[in-house]
């Protein structure tokens, strides 16, 4: 393109002219004679306005155009097509994010015409199917299907009525589908595109169609998708639909989470753990597992590579699941046993739970009074809280009320105290509803294990708890010998008052040796950098660091 | 003991570089010429890589020079190696640390001497670059204009009316 030889003054009077010559002027040259009549005038108007828009579309068209051929000598725009693709997938987040990945590549189309012109040309940029976005994103995508690149389908939450369209449109692309985030047609019509073999698929997540009504669902045929035939799944989630247990999709998986399903018999969970030797990640959320088998438990399968389970359901088919396979190397184990009575919860404790306890590295046992109504205040919940990073170190959750905790203490007991001679090394994290007799459970504690961590205030969102007792009780002579890491959360402490408490436990004559590491997170205690770097002058603190709650949140930090 | 091979280079402005043939061999392109060409005493000429370029390039090479070359079939769309693909080693990162103009110059010659890991560093510090901004941000980043038409800008707001609600 050559720039105007004009200047941009010179050059928007000229088109003006031209423009108002010809649009506006009649064919004499002349505007409006003497003695105008009114039709004339309207005239004259509307074509005086229609000429305002034509000159104002040219000079938007022309400075444009200006402007384009200035951003082609933009540094970056040195760089040849292929690269600055290859730089906008690096930018991007995965496909497997759905509707993130689509409004990451809207921001870039909005930079300059040239990035819309080369993202809109890269098929490769194109793989995420989802109506989420808007339907020209879904049409644009749709548009580029011919490439060869893999797909990613991200159509939940969708109707029958709205999702058969789309399906129409990439099932004959199946072959290409890595993700299939979809809800389950209830149509005829909608599962025969569904029934061809999709052997680049991934990940395959399936829900209900929105507006189905389960119990209609739940009386429906399990269908078996893509013909059973997905050699390459890893990775399935059911919520609230289901495959025929036995189906070939079922097999080999590295992760299997089942949400609201129809029941499952044990029978049919053994034989998915046998057929899935990788599994990492199983879960059974509001799903109930029906006794038909009661495991040997000398057959138990071995899942070496299982690391995180999650039952939330009926009482006693979990304990013959759990009966039914060992997970060595488990690193975090939940359960959530809503329904079940504290005589129930204190035998599964008891009996189920403890000898799989080696297995952990994380377990939190907590009391639900939040979320469950008063008259069951005394069921237990128990539930993984977060994974352990610190493959040295076990940690133990203890967020129950006082009723629980005698049963809390013979489970320590049964888990812990068995083996006198290895006291393991423990993170004890004691929450909001642990509200009295700090210091005896610290000494009971501590008679079966070292606790090396001590995090006092569980939540920093949850602030009505009181740490005061235990904390004080930290000041007694001999608790917590171990102690090495100490994490302070709570609502209303004073800085001094911890300070008091600490200088009380490293008095010379109470014997202390191991040196601490003190975090008091933010919001709740009313910390500041000042009173970190007093404490810090404290013997015997190794060192003193200050969280906001709001950074605190990542438990990485621990 | 022998001292080890060694080639010369030309920059497209006539400078000459004598490297070892391990380090010079760091690109695919002249590796192959080598082989091509077989070994001599005459400069290797790269009419599209100024010297000062050149010169931090053959920096990159002398640093990375026993690292394993990186495979042919590597599986770009795994989503593992694009994981790895936004982290960049502390020294990489220090390397790269130039003003723009050098940075597409950098990207540029690895691209054409075909040093992918280098190519790779250049293409993921401008990806960082360019994560996490707004479009006007990008754009005063690059110095690039905004060379929608008004008519053009409010289309385009009316389609992504779903991304302005996030």
């Amino acid at each position: 393109m050559n720039l105007p030889s004009d200047s941009p003054r010179d050059a928007i009077r000229r088109i003006l002219a031209e423009s108002f010559r010809r649009s506006v002027c009649s064919d004499n040259g002349s505007a409006l004679g003497k003695r105008p009549g009114l039709e004339l005038i309207d005239d004259y108007l509307e074509r005086a306005w229609t000429f305002r828009q034509e000159l104002f579309g040219a000079v938007n068209l022309e400075v444009r155009a200006v402007k384009t051929q200035r951003n082609l000598h933009a540094t970056i725009h040195k760089l040849p097509v292929e690269l600055l693709v290859y730089i906008f997938q690096l930018a991007l987040p995965s496909p497997k994010d759905g509707p993130h990945y689509i409004q990451s590549i809207d921001t870039l189309l909005r930079v300059c015409t040239r990035w819309t012109t080369i993202i809109n040309g890269a098929p490769s940029l194109w793989t995420v199917v989802t109506p989420a976005c808007g339907a020209n994103y879904l049409a644009w995508t749709l548009a580029k299907l011919g490439s060869n690149y893999p797909l990613h389908i991200h159509c939940d939450f969708l109707s029958d009525g709205e999702f058969t369209p789309i399906l129409r449109e990439i099932s004959p692309h199946i072959h290409r589908w890595e993700t299939a985030v979809i809800v389950l047609p209830q149509t005829e019509e909608g599962r025969q595109y569904l029934s061809a073999p999709a052997p680049r698929l991934r990940r395959l997540h399936l829900s209900v169609p929105s507006g189905t009504r389960l119990a209609a669902e739940g009386d429906s045929q399990p269908f078996d998708i893509f013909n059973g035939s997905a050699d390459w799944v890893e990775d399935v989630k059911l919520t609230a639909t289901c495959l025929p247990w036995n189906s070939s999709i079922l097999r080999g998986l590295k992760s299997l989470y089942l949400q609201w399903c129809k029941p499952i018999r044990v029978s049919n969970v053994i034989s998915i753990l046998n057929g899935c030797p990788d599994l990492g990640t199983l879960v059974f959320e509001d799903t109930e597992i029906t006794v038909d088998m009661q495991p040997d438990p000398l057959k138990a399968v071995s899942m070496t590579k299982l690391e995180n389970i999650y039952f939330h359901g009926e009482l006693q088919g979990t304990r013959e699941v759990i009966s039914g396979f060992k997970a060595p190397n488990c690193l975090a184990f939940g359960f959530n046993l809503g329904a079940a009575e504290p005589h129930d919860s204190e035998g599964f404790l008891l009996n189920t739970l403890a000898p799989f306890y080696p297995f952990f590295r994380h377990m939190m046992l907590q009391h639900p009074k939040a979320i469950i109504n008063k008259s069951m205040q005394d069921v237990f919940q128990i539930q993984c809280g977060f994974r352990n990073e610190d493959e040295d170190v076990v940690s133990l959750s203890l967020r129950l009320s006082q009723a629980t905790i005698d049963v809390m203490m013979a489970f320590l007991r049964r888990v812990l105290g068995e083996d006198q001679s290895r006291k393991p090394d423990v993170r004890l994290i004691i929450g909001r509803d642990w509200v009295t007799e700090g210091v005896s459970i610290l000494n009971e504690v501590s008679s079966y294990c070292n606790v090396v961590d001590l995090w006092l205030g569980a939540w920093p969102m949850l602030r009505e708890f009181d740490t005061e007792s235990t904390l004080r009780a930290l000041t007694e002579p001999g608790v917590l010998l171990h102690l090495r890491h100490l994490i302070v959360a709570g609502d209303g402490w004073d800085g001094d008052e911890i300070k008091a408490i600490l200088r009380k436990r490293y008095n010379p004559t109470n014997g202390y040796t191991t040196p601490l590491r003190i975090r008091l997170v933010g919001r709740g205690v009313n910390a500041n950098y000042r009173l970190v770097w007093r404490l810090e002058q404290l013997p015997m603190i190794e060192e003193a660091s200050w969280n906001e709650a709001s950074k605190f949140m990542d438990r990485k930090d621990l | 003991m022998s001292a080890a091979p060694q080639v010369t280079l030309e920059s497209s402005d006539g400078e000459k570089f004598k490297v070892d043939k391990e380090v010079a061999e760091r690109s695919v392109l002249i590796k192959n010429m080598i082989e091509d060409v077989g070994e001599s005493d005459n400069p290797i000429p790269l009419p599209n890589v100024n010297a000062s370029v050149l010169k931090k390039v053959l920096e990159y090479c002398e640093h990375h020079r026993g690292d394993p070359l990186p495979a042919a079939d590597a599986d770009p769309s795994n989503d593992d190696n694009r994981k790895r693909a936004t982290e960049i080693s502390d020294w990489d990162q220090k390397f790269i640390q130039v003003d723009q103009e050098m940075l597409f110059e950098i990207i540029l010659a690895a691209n054409y001497m075909d040093i992918k890991p280098l190519l790779d560093v250049g293409c993921k510090t401008v990806a960082n670059m360019i994560k996490g901004k707004t479009p006007e941000e990008i754009r005063k980043l690059f110095n690039i204009v905004n060379d929608f038409t008004p008519e053009e800008e409010a289309q385009i707001k009316k389609e992504n009316e779903w991304a302005e609600d996030r």
